[in-house]
């Protein structure tokens, strides 16, 4: 017996602080795993980013607004249910009939514009097609 | 005579402690192993993306195990190629390489044309011919009139009638020529195979138009996947517009996630899980003005000059092989509606989901199981 205790790398006394190390690191992976992270909601213009929100962060809606090229001027709203363009001073206003935007992934272009409202996330899908 | 080791020649307390001293270098080894190993194969799937804006459309990349923004910028410089190629706009890029410009221009004449243009034009006109004239290049005269792309409005009513005969496939003529075509092989070598390319085109009648607008954001896809493809990286997504072009297997091997946009209300309506292959749709929500109490939206009938009444509001299609041909397709079967779009997409062995104004989803049986209803207001026909 004595020979045994000899061999072991840790004794007796140290494997339930050992255990619970292990337990400890495994429930921080799954921790990491399962919380969703946040929406964040970026504003660019023409590749540059010019704003950038975290979604959960806000406490209620937050207007912006922007001009972006050829003089197109754009309002952003922020929320913390989603993103969207209140208004667009161009001729086909499609960005602003994408509406809000609530799921990661989703974006609103404004072409003359050059303008991307965009959601990012952990959630976020590879694409999306319209 | 007893044989000792020179371990147990130690006391027990110094055993011990040389012990926990070998364990704690080899985890110290497997450490640094560990960081070298997740080093290697992060920067082997390495993710690269870039944001930009060609062909009149926001295209956006993500590319995986690039080992730098070269590929991505390739692409975008490929982009501006094809944009010149298709254009019907004189002021894009080159003259030399405005292929569709200088044959809308060329009032009969035949017109050299690059490989590319050849391609998709043959690929557009046999779209046609199955489609019976559902979708139809030669659309450019109709197309000019309602200016979508500019500033849309009410075309007239006689000269919508005074242009729709200039609107006709059949009076596009390609030349073709065979080639032997050196198609690369797993292992290495290459097999020569039999191609057909097509080096010039005429329009018959002066005042026809192609607009290859129905297809050009899919034929971009394309391209850029092709450029992947040569640059040997081993996945990528790229969108440019609404089309999508997804290639290789990402680093964790699940599928590729498109969403699909919400036809009649914000946000997307669900999500396809799809291997790979090119989705592009057409919605008759994206380009539309509002005259006198009716809405026009930008989905055009070859066959009558005006927008599509087929009861339907969205088409997404999916094609394994070619982006131009899902984009073009999109529009052909969001012309023909639902039954007659149905049998267009078997025909080609493509997939596709239709969106009714009634809110019905249909879709063709390889989405039944890749399609994840999230929208409200829908239900799966």
């Amino acid at each position: 017996m004595a020979e045994f205790k000899e061999r072991q790398v840790f004794t007796r006394r140290e494997l339930p602080v050992l255990a619970l190390l292990a337990l400890g690191a495994l429930g921080l992976l799954f921790w990491l795993r399962a919380v969703p992270s946040g929406r964040t909601a970026v504003l660019e213009v023409e590749g540059a980013e010019i704003a950038r929100r975290e979604l959960s962060a806000l406490s209620g809606p937050e207007s912006l607004k922007i001009t972006g090229a050829n003089g197109v001027e754009l309002e952003v709203e922020f929320s913390p249910e989603g993103a969207r363009v209140a208004s667009a001073a161009c001729p086909d206003k499609t960005c602003q009939r994408t509406g809000l935007l609530t799921k990661a992934g989703e974006c609103a272009v404004c072409l003359p514009g050059r303008v991307v409202l965009k959601l990012e996330g952990g959630d976020e899908p590879d694409a999306q097609t319209y | 005579m007893s044989f000792t080791s020179p371990e147990q020649a130690l006391p027990p307390e110094r055993r011990k402690a040389k012990r926990f001293a070998l364990c704690l270098t080899l985890a110290a080894l497997l450490l640094v192993l560990g960081f070298g190993f997740f080093h290697f194969i992060s920067r082997a799937n390495r993710e690269e993306s870039l944001d930009s804006f060609v062909m009149g459309s926001y295209v956006r990349q993500t590319v995986w195990g690039a080992q730098s923004q070269e590929p991505l910028m390739d692409v975008c410089v490929r982009l501006a190629e094809l944009e010149a190629h298709l254009t019907w706009r004189d002021f894009v890029g080159e003259e030399s390489q405005r292929d569709v410009a200088n044959l809308n221009h060329a009032r009969g004449k035949k017109v050299e044309i690059s490989s590319e243009t050849g391609t998709l034009l043959a690929e557009a006109q046999e779209l046609a011919k199955r489609s019976g004239g559902a979708f139809d290049p030669t659309i450019g005269p109709v197309s000019a009139l309602w200016s979508f792309d500019d500033s849309p409005s009410l075309p007239e009513p006689e000269a919508i009638a005074q242009t729709l005969p200039l609107v006709d496939y059949t009076k596009l003529s390609l030349d073709s020529e065979e080639y032997l075509e050196a198609v690369p092989n797993e292992d290495g070598s290459h097999t020569d195979s039999l191609g057909v390319r097509y080096p010039a085109a005429s329009l018959a009648v002066p005042g026809m138009a192609v607009d290859l607008g129905a297809m050009g954001k899919g034929a971009a896809c394309g391209a850029a996947v092709e450029e992947y493809r040569q640059a040997g990286v081993k996945a990528a997504v790229v969108t440019v517009g609404g089309s999508v072009g997804l290639f290789g297997k990402k680093p964790d091997r699940k599928p590729f996630r498109v969403s699909v946009r919400d036809p009649k209300g914000e946000g997307s309506m669900g999500v396809l899980d799809l291997d790979g292959g090119f989705v592009s749709t057409s919605g008759s929500y994206e380009k539309y003005f509002e005259e006198d109490g009716r809405r026009y939206h930008h989905l055009l009938d070859p066959r009558t000059g005006y927008p599509a009444e087929s009861g339907l509001v969205s088409v997404t299609v999916w094609c394994e092989d070619s982006g131009a041909l899902s984009d073009g397709l999109a529009t052909a079967c969001f012309v023909l509606g639902l039954e007659d779009g149905m049998a267009l997409l078997e025909s080609y062995g493509a997939q596709g989901l239709f969106v009714d104004e009634a809110g019905i989803v249909t879709l063709t049986p390889g989405w039944a199981e890749r399609f994840s209803l999230t929208g409200e207001g829908y239900t799966i026909g």
